[in-house]
């Protein structure tokens, strides 16, 4: 688990992104509940924290591609692989990750 | 059960026999493809692929296990040669194969411009992969390069070549870098990318002639300029690959074959999907409206309600910059700019009818959903405005 100090959670429909051991990882909040995938696009590696959320997905910014952010599965668009979704909360107002 | 022919193992292809499966077709599907390769994507072939930085394995629409694990019967590296609607048979040579459902989908073929000296070693054209390929070993033993069009493929080719360490020349006949789809201000844009990373533009010129004893040694120019080379590409546009279906009885529009949104032909059981496909009169050579029509008449060909018509895009990746488009505009429109990053608005009677984008996908993304509305221009020319908020 991982735990992030002084990084603002982002508000309802925005992106950032966060570097956890190497990784970055794309963290938007859908309906109050924080989510976070992997940021690069299984398709052509483009940072998804460029991106769009809609409707709970999020919109790779290249080739807009389309990810559930629940399951991390494609809901359309040129990727063939889901991307890996983190376990994230938020705890005492810090965003927490874990892989 | 319904046998389903595709023609044409290229996007819009392979993006097809997957959809018609996720759809529940059951029946059996064949997919026919000129090339030797399973569908793949081309965008890369000027770019990473050229460059050998990414592979063909990595660019397949789907891999080998898909088509395996769908029962799709690949017949690649096998051109169509005929097609005859009365008795539903697509020729492949000697061969016959029966369909209940045809799609066609053989995509474009290059324009072969008339000009003297095409035939010459060292003159390439990019289509393929073998092309890129071909491209790419000359590239490496090569120093300078003049690039005939400055299209997108000229334009895309032009950094890459450069990047790989070539002195460029890119020519046009017309004023500058994709003028025909952009005009001003986006070609100086364009042409400030190039210029910037050591590429000469050349707009308003005319090639005359290829020149050299069996491999090319220089470009002649209409104004008698002379370009001494040892490589050429020439990257004129594209125009459908409809060789095989010339004797076909089926409706044409737009250079391509006529359908409506669903990819109906005028020919029962005949569809068509990707760079060929006018739907409504309409052709679209775009990653993103192959992937769509696609989906469409994989719909059609069961009988599922068609989904709508979504406004098609595109993108350009030159250099460290992408360029993205989304929507038609026309040469009247008035243009609405937002810098930085870069955003253009085309608006015909106040209605947004395109936007254009410099390395800013999600403002194309939001823009795309204004497309056909009203919208204030001092709003969408305030780069502090949220794009969501403008409407």
């Amino acid at each position: 688990m991982h735990r992030f100090e002084g990084v603002a959670v982002p508000a309802e429909g925005e992106l950032v992104a966060v570097q956890v051991h190497g990784t970055k990882v794309a963290v938007t909040v859908v309906e109050g509940q924080v989510r976070a995938v992997d940021d690069e696009c299984t398709h052509q590696q483009c940072s998804l924290s460029d991106g769009e959320v809609e409707d709970g997905a999020l919109v790779c910014p290249c080739h807009f591609g389309r990810f559930d952010l629940r399951t991390g599965a494609v809901l359309d668009g040129p990727p063939e692989h889901p991307l890996h979704v983190w376990k994230a909360v938020v705890r005492d107002g810090a965003l927490e990750l874990e892989r | 059960m319904t046998r389903v022919v595709v023609v044409g193992a290229g996007l819009a292809g392979g993006t097809v026999v997957g959809r018609l499966r996720a759809l529940g077709h059951a029946g059996p599907i064949a997919l026919v493809g000129a090339e030797a390769h399973l569908p793949y994507e081309r965008p890369a072939l000027s770019k990473g692929y050229l460059t050998g930085a990414t592979t063909l394995d990595r660019l397949l629409v789907h891999p080998q296990q898909t088509y395996d694990d769908l029962g799709v019967e690949l017949r690649l590296g096998s051109p169509a040669t005929g097609l005859d609607v009365e008795r539903r048979v697509v020729q492949l040579g000697a061969d016959e194969l029966p369909y209940d459902v045809l799609v066609v989908a053989t995509g474009s073929t290059n324009v072969r411009p008339p000009i003297p000296g095409m035939d010459l070693t060292g003159v390439h054209q990019l289509r393929t992969a073998e092309d890129a390929d071909r491209l790419r070993e000359h590239a490496a033993n090569a120093t300078t390069a003049v690039v005939v069009g400055t299209g997108f493929i000229g334009c895309e080719v032009s950094a890459t070549l450069r990047s790989l360490g070539l002195e460029v020349t890119a020519v046009d006949a017309l004023p500058g870098p994709i003028w025909a789809v952009l005009g001003e201000p986006l070609s100086g844009r364009v042409r400030g990318w190039h210029e910037a990373h050591g590429v000469r533009v050349l707009g308003g010129a005319g090639v005359a002639a290829l020149e050299g004893g069996g491999w090319v040694e220089q470009v002649r120019l209409v104004d008698g300029t002379v370009l001494p080379v040892d490589l050429v590409v020439v990257g004129v546009g594209a125009r459908p690959e409809l060789g095989w279906l010339e004797a076909a009885p089926l409706e044409r529009a737009s250079g391509g074959l006529l359908v409506d949104a669903g990819g109906r032909t005028s020919a029962q059981g005949v569809f068509a999907a990707g760079d060929l496909a006018a739907v409504d009169g309409v052709r679209a050579e775009h990653y993103s409206a192959a992937l769509a029509q696609a989906d469409r008449v994989a719909h059609a060909v069961l009988g599922l309600p068609v989904p709508a018509i979504e406004p098609t895009w595109f993108w350009s990746d030159q250099y460290e910059h992408t360029l993205q488009y989304a929507g038609r505009h026309g040469p009247e429109d008035q243009l609405v700019e937002r810098a930085e990053p870069y955003t253009g608005f085309f608006l015909r009677e106040g209605a947004l009818t395109a936007v254009v984008t410099v390395d800013n996908g999600r403002d194309l993304r939001r823009g795309m959903k204004l497309l056909g509305r009203a919208v204030d221009p001092a709003l969408l020319a305030d780069p502090a405005r949220d794009l969501r908020t403008v409407a």
